[in-house]
């Protein structure tokens, strides 16, 4: 689905913190949202915990920067990286071009998946049409 | 929130201070300058592909790779170093790197025209005078916080910035060195000489206090001190300053929004562009005459170093 100019895909789990969790068996791949890549412009660099880190629910697994800026990156769910995307280390843009798609971040193997499941929200429903829309109108430029 | 008007510190200090106010989270203004030059390359950029560590040494200029954004600036005794370290749960924050960056450098843009210099903020981040680029700012999280980190250029040494920048080529350095004059300017080309210092410092302070309130002069606490020492393996591990930063195929500077000089590799010979306005101005072979090639019809392209770099390998293979 898409809300207010955001891709928002409804198989996904969302943080807070503009990144996502996409559950594939019994691994998860994390990235950010459309509205975060389109927050922090041209992406040029992404560094993340690599494989065999093990990383916290809503803790930061990495730092992407815009040149300009750099930020945090939270983990929307526990667990150990198994696999880091090697693509964006030349190619960081595909998270503008395609941040549900080659531009995801990593992959994880989650270590308590259904209790945290239960922190994020899903596309669509009330409280998360209601944080984004908020969201939206803080990172509006000022008048 | 503090107010730290520091005297000049070794170089190292400078950069390793705001790192560990971030990561105590103390909320300061920071107002110092540096006794030694040394160049500072951004978290996107790494060492080794930016800064010729030889020539560095050479010429005792240090190196250092902060944990925020921003590109590689040179940064001498003739610059006054800002840096402001706010929480970001703060309310008068604004969310997004854009809003900050213009919140926060709005004092700047004051101070400079408290002197008598018509600056301008323009997105996302440049303080430009007459199109001329007069301070390098960079930003970013740290810990709890947000970092603005920026600078009032009094002059600047353009031959030693261009000495520092690792380059493919002589040709590549001396557009290099031609582009940052024609792209920065300091306040001494501005007005013919620089105010004092206590002078930009009081500004400083006056413009920052209206937005945030008042400030708590104070001089450098003993905790951020220690965190200093602390965090300085860490920021000078090998594993660190090695790193080579974003991977690109080609070697590029920027010069200020939209200005870059870039080379690109070629299996007929290097190619040199240079970029205004954020379009190609110009493009030629490096090293040697027209080679046949028709470069020209780079001109007047985006600037997009991959498509650049497509369209000259199909020349190579024509």
């Amino acid at each position: 689905m898409k809300f207010l100019d955001y891709e928002c895909p409804d198989e996904l789990y969302y943080h807070k913190e503009h990144s996502y969790a996409r559950v594939e068996g019994d691994m998860v791949v994390f990235g950010i949202t459309d509205f975060a890549q389109k927050q922090a412009g041209t992406v040029k660099r992404i560094v993340t915990l690599e494989a065999d880190d093990e990383i916290e629910q809503s803790k930061p697994y990495g730092t992407l920067s815009s040149g300009k800026w750099t930020g945090k990156m939270q983990s929307p769910l526990g667990g150990v990286i198994v696999e880091t995307n090697t693509v964006l280390e030349e190619t960081p843009k595909k998270v503008n071009e395609a941040p549900y798609g080659e531009g995801w971040i990593v992959k994880i193997k989650p270590s308590n998946l259904e209790a945290e499941l239960k922190n994020l929200m899903r596309a669509g429903t009330p409280e998360f049409e209601q944080w984004l829309t908020a969201e939206h109108n803080k990172y509006k430029k000022p008048a | 929130m503090l107010f730290l008007d520091l005297p000049p510190m070794h170089w190292d200090e400078t950069q390793l201070l705001y790192h560990a106010m971030g990561r105590l989270g103390i909320e300061a203004l920071a107002l110092t300058g540096t006794i030694e030059p040394y160049v500072c390359v951004g978290f996107s950029q790494g060492v080794p592909v930016e800064i010729d560590r030889d020539w560095c040494r050479a010429n005792d200029i240090g190196v250092f790779r902060r944990e925020i954004g921003g590109g590689t600036v040179f940064i001498d005794r003739d610059q006054l170093l800002i840096q402001l370290v706010l929480r970001r749960d703060r309310p008068d924050v604004p969310a997004g790197q854009a809003n900050f960056f213009q919140r926060f450098l709005g004092p700047l843009v004051e101070c400079y025209r408290a002197l008598g210099i018509d600056a301008g903020f323009h997105p996302v981040n440049d303080l430009l005078v007459g199109g001329r680029k007069i301070s390098g700012t960079g930003g970013g999280e740290i810990g709890d916080c947000n970092v603005l980190a920026t600078n009032i250029l009094l002059d600047f040494d353009s031959g030693r910035m261009a000495g520092a920048l690792r380059c493919p080529s002589e040709q590549f350095r001396k557009a290099v060195l031609e582009g940052i004059r024609e792209n920065l300017t300091t306040v001494r080309r501005e007005l013919g000489s620089a105010p004092p210092v206590p002078k930009l410092k009081r500004l400083l302070r006056e413009g920052y206090e209206a937005l945030l309130g008042p400030l708590e002069p104070s001089g450098l606490p003993y905790q951020v001190e220690a965190e200093m020492e602390r965090i300085r393996a860490e920021l000078f591990h090998r594993r660190w300053m090695s790193d080579t930063g974003a991977r690109k195929k080609w070697r590029e500077v920027k010069l200020r929004e939209g200005s870059y000089v870039a080379q690109f590799p070629s299996e007929r010979g290097d190619v040199l562009v240079e970029v205004r306005d954020g379009k190609v101005a110009s493009a030629a072979p490096v090293g040697g005459p027209p080679d046949g090639r028709d470069l020209g019809a780079l001109k007047g392209m985006e600037y997009d170093g991959e498509q650049i770099l497509n369209r000259i390998s199909r020349m190579a293979t024509c």
